[in-house]
This record gives C-alpha cells, sequence and structure tokens, in this order.
C-alpha cells in the first residue's frame, strides 16, 4: 500500500516536471532523469550523451552511455538510460533488451527506478 | 604560417634557401617573389611561390628567314627530280604519323598523371586503435600499467613533461603531456594532466586548471586493414613538416629541385660523368619529380623505354601540378622500410616506424636518419645496419651544415648523438594479428573490404594492449615450463586465448597461437577441440534447472554404462580411475567426476543438455551423443567464451565484439557498437550456477587459484587422453579461455589444471584481479549428509539456494530422515 502511494507521488511528481519542461525545445522529445549516480566521470558521461541526443546524435549519446556503463556496468540507470536512448532513437527491439537488463540489477526498494522502468515499457 | 614580411629584397644564392631576417625573398631567375610560410630553425625557412611561375623568354629566333632562303634553295634547284620530292613526301608522312603517335602517347600519359594525381592518391589503409586508457577516480590501475602504457604510446619520461608525448613522475603523481587525438567522438589538443595513484587505484586526475571526472589517453595503434600490397601511410601535409626535413631531402636528393622542369639534363650529365669515371653506377640523375613518377606510376623496370616514359611524365606532372604538391606528394610516398607484411612509405610513418614520434618532434639527427633512408630503406636500415645508417647520417649533417641549413655547431652536436631508435616490438608498432583477424571479421559485417582497405577509416576497438600483454606473457613463460618438464614436447605445444570483459562482452584480448606477432592460423578461432569437462556446467545447469536438484543433492559416482543406438557401449570413466560413491552434487562438480556427471546428464535428459548448451550461445551443431555430456564436441576457445559469457553475465547473451566505433578519416562517426543482448536466463539460476564454480576454485580442481583474491569462478578441462587443456573461469571484471594443446592432436601428460589454468593465474595476476561481489539472490541453507534441506540454524553442510527454495519444507535440526519434495529418480537411475 505505502509503495502504491509512493509510486503515484513520484508518477504525480515527474508529470509536473515534464510539463515545465516542455518550455524547452530540444528537451521535450528526450527528456532523461538526472540521478542514478554519484560517479563524477559516470555523471560526466550522461551530460555528454544527453547533449549528444539532444543533438539528435545518437550513436554518439549511445557510446558515452557505454563508456558508462563500462565504469558503472551494473548501474541499472545506465542500462536504463541506454534503453532510453535506444528507443529514442527508434530502435524498440534494442531498447527492450536493455530494459529487462537493466532490471537484472535493479533494486526492488527503488521507487524511482521502478517508476522509470515502468514509464519505459508502457512507451514500448 | 606567416609570421611577419620584410620587405628587403635580396637574391638568394639557391633557390628555397634565405636567412631567416628576409621572409620576402626575390629569385633573379625566375623573376619572382617568394613568401616564407614557416619559420622553424633560425637558419632556415621554406619559401613558395606568391604567384603563377613565370620563366623569363628567350630571344626570339628567326625561323621565316630560314623559310624563305629554304624556299629560295628549292626554286633554285627546280631540275631535282620527282624521286627527291616522294623521298621528302614519305619523310613528311612519317614524321607527321610519328608526331600524330607522339601526340596521341603524351595525351594518353597526361590522362594517366591527372587521373593518379587528381584527389586521392592513396588506398589508405583503415587504422586500427586499441581502447583509450580511461582516467578517472576509483579505476583499479597499478604503476606498473600506468607505466607500461605511456611507454607503448611512445610517451617518454622527462624531468619537466614539457611538451606533448612527454611524462614525470614524482612519486605517485604522474604529470603527462598528452598528445592530441581525433577520438572517436571528436578531436581532443594536446594537454597536461596530472594523475594520482594510491592503493592500486587511480585517486586523482586533473588538467592544469582543476580536478578532472574523465581523462582520456590517446588509444594505441594497433594495426591497419591494408590492401593486397599492404603499403602503409601516415598523410602528412607540407606545412606540417619540419622545413629543416625538407631542406635534407632537397640538397640531398635534387638540389635543382625549384628550379628543373621535372627533368634536369645538368644532373643527367653529372650523373653520367660520375659512373663514367667509376665505372659503375655510382650516381643517379633522377630528380625529386622523377623518383616520385617511377615509384607512383612506373615499375622498377631499368630501361631505356621506362626511362623516357618516366622523363616525359615527368614533365607533364610539373606542367600541371606545382612544386609543393608534387613535394608532398613525394614525402608521403616514397618507400622507407618493411615491418613484417607492412611495408612503410611516407616521413608520416617511418618517423613513428623508427622513432615513435610524429615529425615535427623529430631532432637534426633524426631526421638526417631518415633522409638517409630515401638512398635505400634496407641497406641503411638503422636497425639493422646501424653502422652504415650512422655514417649515412653523418653524411647528410654535413651536407646540411655545408648548405647552412643548420649551423656547423648543431651539425656536430647531432653527429654526437648515438643512432636510438624505438623498438619495433613496442605495441605502438606491433601489430595483433588474432584480434585484427576478427576485427576485420566483424568489420565486414557493415562495411565492404576494398572500403576498409582504401578509405582511411579510423576503427576503434576494444582490445585492452595491458590484457593483451599479461596474456601473452605468461602463456609464453607457463609453455616454456611445461616444455622444460618434458622436453619431448619441445616446440610443439600450442596455446589460445580469449580474454573479455563480463558485462559488456568486449574481447580485451586474443592470443592465436604461441606466436603472438604471427598472421596465420589463428587458434582462438579456428581450432576446434575437444572441450572435455568444459562442457559439464551446461548438465548441471539442466539438472538446477529442472527443480529437482541443488548443490547438496546425492548423485552416485559409481561406474555408468550407455548403450548407444548402434550397440556400442559408453563406459566413461573418472581421470583416478575410481569410483567414489554417493556425494553431493556440488562435489562431482568440484572435483569433475565423470561417472557422476555422465549419470546425472543421462537422468536430467541429454536433449535438455543440449537445449542449455544452445541457449548459453553454442551455435555449433551438437550431436545428441552421450559423450556430449563430457564434452566430446569440438569448438573453438572462442565458441566456449560466448558459453562461459552466457554464465559470467548472470544469463545476458550477448555477441562477443572488437568494435566500439568507426569514423571516417575526417573524424565523423560512421557507426558505434553498444551493448547488446538478450537476457536468455533467469539470473538467480545463473548465480547459483556460478556459486557451483565458486566451489570448483575454491575447493575443487582449480583450487590452486587459492592466491588471487576470492571469490572466483571457473571450470578446468582436459580432453580424452589429455589432449586438450582447457581452463574457463572469470572475476568481478574479466572472463577468460584458456586452451593449450598440440597441433598434430598428440597426448600431453598435462590436464586443464596444469597445462592451462596457470596461464590463467599468470595472466589475471598481472592484469589485477577483482573478487567476484557476493550475490544478490541467492540464500544459504544448511543440508544433510542425506542431501536433506535442513531448517536454519542446523548443522550441516551450507549450500546456495535461490531464496524460492527456502519456503520448501525442510527438516527440523534433530531429524533427518524426513524426504522432501518428491522423488527424482528416474529411469536411468532406476536402471543404474
Amino acid at each position: 500500500m505505502v509503495r502504491t502511494i509512493v509510486l503515484i507521488a513520484v508518477v504525480g511528481f515527474l508529470t509536473a516536471c515534464a510539463s515545465t519542461s516542455t518550455q524547452d525545445g530540444p528537451t521535450e522529445n528526450y527528456g532523461q532523469y538526472q540521478g542514478g549516480t554519484d560517479h563524477p566521470a559516470v555523471k560526466m558521461l550522461f551530460g555528454q550523451a544527453d547533449d549528444a541526443a539532444k543533438a539528435g546524435n545518437w550513436s554518439a549519446a549511445l557510446t558515452y552511455l557505454d563508456q558508462a556503463r563500462r565504469i558503472e556496468p551494473r548501474n541499472p540507470y545506465v542500462l536504463y538510460r541506454q534503453a532510453k536512448t535506444y528507443a529514442a532513437a527508434g530502435d524498440n527491439a534494442r531498447a527492450r533488451q536493455l530494459l529487462e537488463r537493466a532490471r537484472v540489477f535493479a533494486d526492488d526498494e527503488d521507487e524511482m527506478l521502478s517508476y522509470l522502468l515502468y514509464e519505459l515499457e508502457f512507451q514500448l | 604560417m606567416i609570421t611577419g614580411i620584410d620587405s628587403r629584397i635580396r637574391e638568394p644564392d639557391t633557390v628555397g634557401r634565405v636567412d631567416i631576417a628576409s621572409l620576402t625573398v626575390f629569385c633573379q631567375t625566375c623573376s619572382q617573389f617568394y613568401i616564407c610560410y614557416q619559420i622553424s630553425s633560425p637558419h632556415f625557412a621554406i619559401v613558395r611561390f606568391t604567384g603563377a611561375f613565370e620563366r623569363m623568354s628567350g630571344k626570339p629566333t628567326k625561323k621565316t628567314t630560314v623559310k624563305k632562303s629554304a624556299a629560295k634553295k628549292e626554286v633554285s634547284k627546280k631540275p631535282v627530280a620527282g624521286k627527291q620530292r616522294r623521298w621528302k613526301a614519305t619523310l613528311l608522312g612519317l614524321f607527321s604519323v610519328s608526331l600524330v603517335i607522339f601526340g596521341a602517347w603524351m595525351i594518353y600519359l597526361d590522362a594517366e598523371v591527372r587521373r593518379a594525381f587528381d584527389g586521392k592518391k592513396w588506398a589508405l589503409p583503415a587504422k586500427v586503435y586499441a581502447r583509450p586508457l580511461a582516467l578517472y577516480p576509483g579505476l583499479l590501475l597499478s604503476p606498473q600499467q600506468l607505466q607500461a602504457e605511456l611507454q607503448w604510446s611512445d610517451y617518454r619520461q622527462s624531468r619537466a613533461a614539457d611538451r606533448p608525448g612527454t611524462y614525470q613522475r614524482t612519486g605517485n603523481t604522474w604529470r603527462i603531456y598528452r598528445r592530441g587525438f581525433p577520438f572517436w567522438d571528436g578531436p581532443e589538443p594536446s594537454r597536461v594532466i596530472e594523475v594520482t595513484l594510491a592503493s592500486g587505484r587511480v585517486e586523482k586526475v586533473s588538467d592544469e586548471q582543476s580536478a578532472k571526472a574523465l581523462v582520456r589517453l590517446e588509444p594505441q595503434y594497433i594495426g591497419g586493414i591494408f590492401p593486397v600490397h599492404n603499403e602503409d601511410r601516415e598523410l602528412v601535409r607540407l606545412e606540417d613538416v619540419p622545413p629543416v626535413l625538407v631542406a635534407a631531402l632537397i640538397i640531398t636528393e635534387d638540389k635543382r629541385f625549384f628550379e628543373h622542369w621535372g627533368i634536369s639534363p645538368t644532373g643527367i650529365a653529372r650523373a653520367m660523368v660520375a659512373n663514367v669515371n667509376a665505372g659503375r653506377m655510382v650516381q643517379g640523375g633522377s630528380t625529386l619529380t622523377q623518383q616520385l613518377v617511377k615509384n607512383f606510376f612506373l615499375t622498377n623496370e631499368r630501361s631505356l623505354s621506362r626511362k623516357i616514359q618516366e622523363a616525359f611524365m615527368s614533365l607533364l606532372l610539373e606542367l600541371h601540378y606545382d612544386k609543393e604538391e608534387i613535394l608532398e606528394a613525394y614525402i608521403n610516398e616514397v618507400y622507407l622500410g618493411q615491418s613484417g607484411r607492412r611495408s612503410i612509405h611516407g616521413f608520416g610513418l617511418a618517423s613513428r616506424f623508427y622513432f615513435g614520434k610524429p615529425l615535427r618532434e623529430l631532432d637534426n639527427a633524426e631526421i638526417a636518419t631518415l633522409v638517409g633512408l630515401v638512398k635505400g630503406a634496407s641497406y641503411y636500415n638503422p636497425r639493422r645496419n646501424p653502422q652504415r645508417s650512422k655514417d649515412r647520417r653523418d653524411l647528410i649533417l654535413g651536407l646540411m651544415a655545408e648548405s647552412q641549413v643548420i649551423t656547423e655547431a648543431e651539425s656536430l652536436r647531432a653527429k654526437r648523438t648515438p643512432l636510438l631508435t624505438a623498438s619495433p616490438k613496442r605495441a605502438g608498432q606491433r601489430e595483433y594479428p588474432a584480434f585484427l583477424e576478427l576485427a576485420k571479421q566483424q568489420l565486414q559485417q557493415d562495411y565492404r573490404l576494398q572500403d576498409l582497405q582504401s578509405e582511411g577509416l579510423r576503427i576503434f576497438t576494444t582490445l585492452d594492449p595491458w590484457v593483451q600483454s599479461a596474456v601473452e606473457s605468461s602463456a609464453e613463460a607457463h609453455l616454456s615450463s611445461l616444455e622444460t618438464r618434458s622436453p619431448r614436447l619441445k616446440g610443439k605445444l600450442e596455446t589460445a586465448a580469449v580474454i573479455t570483459s563480463v558485462d559488456g562482452g568486449e574481447i580485451r584480448a586474443l592470443l592465436g597461437g604461441r606466436d603472438a606477432s604471427f598472421f596465420g592460423f589463428n587458434r582462438a578461432l579456428n581450432a576446434k577441440r575437444a572441450v572435455g569437462s568444459l562442457a559439464k556446467p551446461a548438465v548441471y545447469l539442466a539438472a538446477l534447472r529442472s527443480g529437482e536438484y541443488h548443490w547438496g543433492t546425492l548423485i552416485d559416482d559409481s561406474p555408468v554404462t550407455v548403450e548407444g543406438q548402434d550397440g556400442s557401449l559408453w563406459q566413461p570413466q573418472n581421470y583416478d580411475k575410481k569410483s567414489h560413491g554417493m556425494l553431493p552434487m556440488q562435489e562431482t562438480l568440484q572435483r569433475s567426476l565423470n561417472q557422476a556427471t555422465a549419470r546425472l546428464g543421462m537422468t536430467v535428459g541429454l536433449d535438455k543438455v543440449v537445449d542449455e548448451l544452445v541457449r548459453l550461445g553454442i551455435r555449433d551443431d551438437l550431436p545428441p551423443y552421450p559423450s556430449l555430456l563430457l564434452g566430446a564436441m569440438s569448438l573453438s576457445p572462442f565458441e566456449m567464451t560466448q558459453m562461459y559469457q552466457t554464465i559470467a553475465s548472470e544469463g545476458f547473451l550477448m555477441p562477443l565484439r572488437t568494435i566500439d566505433a568507426v569514423t571516417t578519416a575526417e573524424g565523423d562517426m560512421l557507426s558505434s557498437y553498444a551493448i547488446r543482448g538478450q537476457q536468455v536466463y533467469d539470473p538467480v539460476t545463473m548465480e547459483w550456477l556460478t556459486s557451483g564454480l565458486k566451489a570448483v576454485v575454491s575447493e575443487g580442481t582449480a583450487r590452486r587459484l587459492n592466491d588471487l583474491p576470492q571469490p572466483l569462478a571457473g571450470k578446468t578441462g582436459t580432453s580424452d587422453e589429455q589432449r586438450d587443456a582447457w581452463y574457463a573461469g572469470f572475476d568481478n571484471r574479466h572472463l577468460g579461455v584458456i586452451w593449450v594443446g598440440m597441433d598434430d592432436n598428440g597426448p600431453m601428460p598435462f590436464t586443464g589444471s596444469s597445462g592451462a589454468l596457470p596461464i590463467w593465474q599468470e595472466s589475471f595476476r598481472r592484469m589485477g584481479t577483482e573478487p567476484l561481489t557476493p550475490s544478490r539472490s541467492l540464500v544459504d541453507i544448511p543440508v544433510n549428509p542425506q542431501g536433506q534441506l535442513l531448517e536454519d540454524g542446523c548443522s550441516g553442510k551450507v549450500y546456495n539456494f535461490p531464496a524460492s527454495w527456502q519456503t520448501t519444507k525442510r527438516l527440523a535440526c534433530e531429524s533427518g530422515v524426513q524426504s522432501i519434495g518428491k522423488g527424482i529418480r528416474s529411469w536411468f537411475e532406476r536402471l543404474f
């Protein structure tokens, strides 16, 4: 019950965030959750991947994320981002594979990640 | 770069050479101004034309007068017979025909020259690079590795690290002046970085301003994908070539290069005189343009007709292209050495090949050495014929001083420099044939071979030179030690190895044979060998997945006989030829007992085991014979790596890959290859299987690995009559599969434990081992000697179980006789 309430709250929060982000054109189609790591190098690569994705350079975005994955190979947020980027690039099959891979390392208690994975799965 | 213009006009004594102060010069011979565009030596500058080249015209001839007098003569000789006229007409006709033929030939040559010289002049092989070393805080990195990686990338230790390609070490802090490099995501300029190591990891990375999250060192060149003739070159632009080198080349090979029109009659005459005087060929009269034409368009044939063709083509070349273009082409075309199958062309590549640095970093002595190679790359090879090369170098240094390209003092200083060249075996110049073969195969799924051979693509791969080096040296050391123990095998033992990253399936090292530099049979990919006990995890996986077995289940290790469809009997035996009775399943795996495994496999079902092998990634045809349970099928080390990759990655079946990214020669990304795969197993099941493989290392046939950080997981393998020795194992970062055997498939006095495992052990020790992380989903449950589950806290051997087994009915501590679950005896067990 508590989990459901938290999940609904998170959904509501993200929905609110999504509505404000529409002011920014380029991020409208490619919004990424900005958390998921404390590693400075991975954060930097996330930023580079986001920049590349916003510019529509999916290849570069995926390669940056793959570098991040090498640093934190079992961080489900990295795999989630890869899945999300594949989805944005139109490769849903690959996105599903990585979504499933992210679930392998996902912590059941992580409500945010649960929501993100659910959202992406719904999108696919 | 124009650094300034001096309006002073002076007359240079040799075109192309001026004093430093005169940035604008005037050539009386050709009535042209020249502008210096590159100044790098205090005594030398290169000049180029400011406008079109115009020669002074000569005095007009009196052709009209001659014609008139000839006409008069014709009139006065009217009585000459018609016979003479016919002769004249014939001659005229012949002359006209010759003229037409000559004209046609010239048009043909002209077209040839322009076709080959316009646009792209060379087929540029794809350049293949290893992974760049990404430095970030927390990275596992030993000082030895950092030192080695820098040396392999041709960095030099210096006191100040004040120019690109140098580094300075102070205790645990490394100051590295990294070179600029065109990475897959764009060029990065050269920059100074500081790396601090502590406890075998990177503690801090910073540049001159602030701490950095991530910095990359440029990747090492590991080979090329060459056209059939194996020509390799690194193209340079003329403005990037040190002026001293250009000057040294011109004064040595063609002093009048800036004056002639492609051929030099005086040069030819001088060479003829010198040759006649010497009684043999001591001097060639070819200009640089002729040499270029010979190398670029023609063969090495020595004949008059070829010489004539060369001369005309040189004239045509000079007619269409300016001196700078010709010089630049020459600098990139000239043959300067050989490295195995690869021929070294051009000064750009030669500089890296011989001295391990780019052209602009060469000193005077090194420049003179390279220029000396033009006369004979093999004869004056500084590595094979050092004295000859030094004599030639010193001669050229003398000429350079004489022509004031460098000062006398600089010349003397350079002559005192010993002839130092970089090792040809260093990573930056050696190739990795086994890895390259696989990379080429994988690239050809997306690219045409001819594009790979000619478009100058840049291929960024997953190869980790540190891991490759660890495997190569460990394999060689261990094979030598085995041969010392068994002298009859000397020179016969072979090996193959594949190392991948556990989570990404990136191939970090590939060894195709004992001689890592051999371009030939690649055992890692193509040697199909009986895999022996390496196949056993598939049997145990089938048992675990059946829901009727756990690691504490008792398995009978008594003799077993299986009758084949043709009536033949299969009676596997244990390595020690003994039977061991009823044993927990984990023990039968860790001791690699054949009888128990065969019985288990037949009980679970052969088809189930085959299904597991296929699901794990084996794509070869697997004949469903019982002997398959003990690894009688023949597979390559690469295929076995694929199988163990799925286990190590907790059930993610992913293609093993060598390519990260491909860019054009200009640096535009063409494709990238991030992780892909499919979760083919529940990760809990794979963790459960891995717990059994951990026991193989901690208590079983791979326990000699106990001196490495634990836990690790793996499996030894030995084929019938010990013809093959295998080990497949993984830590938290890498999976390694090692094979040792003989090409003639002969028996060896070694097992997987003694033949292959020590190579894995030493490789992982050198690479740096990271223990496996604790299981996320398994729980410990005690099991009694009958293989029955006990309640928590009871005494009994503890085994790993998926959490779902916690709800299984278990025996109380006092009890021990209650049976659990349904009976597992199948028809096979009842039969035997």
